[in-house]
């Protein structure tokens, strides 16, 4: 008759592994203090690197944030489009959804009137890749600031 | 700067520094990803422009 195994209560009470999601799959670095994994999320879409900061990761705060906006003012200074939600052109429409992506820039530039976009400038289209890059990117940073929320990588900065 | 080579290296020094930063959490390793990640971009579009430019001309 087998006997159940003790290796799961004994890695459970490790300190780093303690705590569990709801389909029983261990954390590898536990729930952290501070807000929580939505908060997280919000913060982190609308400033870019915010979702870090508040996991005390601000080194990586400030690189995201530093270049992620950069990469949205030189889309803007490149002549690039603020593209609109034009269901009627597909493309359009993931444009506008990846630029999108990156929260308080795309809105204060929506509010200045900046991204009309220039069609006969010679950097016009670096501008689009610029601007739809940084929103993409910033995706990936707000899923990076989710996992560290909800404890699957560590919260901290190394050092 | 309104050149392609110019555009080009600085979109794959932002999106090097993003992934670098994204993927590795000790400072060494970060530029190591960065300067991969930079040189492949950079030498994937060439790879990439002077594929186009045989199949095309």
């Amino acid at each position: 008759m087998p006997t159940p195994s003790k290796a799961a209560p004994r890695a459970a009470s490790t300190p780093g592994h303690s705590s569990a999601t709801s389909d029983g799959a261990s954390l590898p670095h536990g729930k952290r203090p501070g807000p929580s994994p939505l908060v997280t999320v919000v913060w982190a879409w609308l400033i870019p690197g915010a979702g870090h900061l508040l996991h005390g990761q601000g080194r990586k705060a400030v690189v995201f944030g530093v270049v992620l906006v950069a990469m949205f003012a030189i889309g803007l200074a490149s002549n690039g489009r603020l593209f609109p939600f034009d269901a009627s052109q597909p493309l359009v429409l993931l444009a506008a959804g990846a630029q999108w992506m990156l929260g308080l820039p795309r809105l204060a530039a929506a509010v200045g009137g900046w991204g009309r976009g220039e069609v006969t400038a010679i950097t016009f289209e670096y501008g689009n890749t610029f601007l739809i890059a940084a929103g993409l990117l910033n995706v990936l940073v707000v899923l990076d600031a989710f996992d560290r929320a909800s404890g699957r990588k560590p919260a901290r900065d190394a050092k | 700067m309104t050149t392609h080579l110019g555009m080009m290296c600085l979109f794959a020094a932002c999106v090097a520094v993003v992934f670098a930063t994204l993927l590795r959490d000790e400072g060494a390793d970060q530029i190591r990803l960065a300067v991969r990640v930079f040189g492949g971009l950079v030498v994937g579009a060439f790879a990439v422009g002077w594929l186009m430019y045989a199949a095309f001309h």
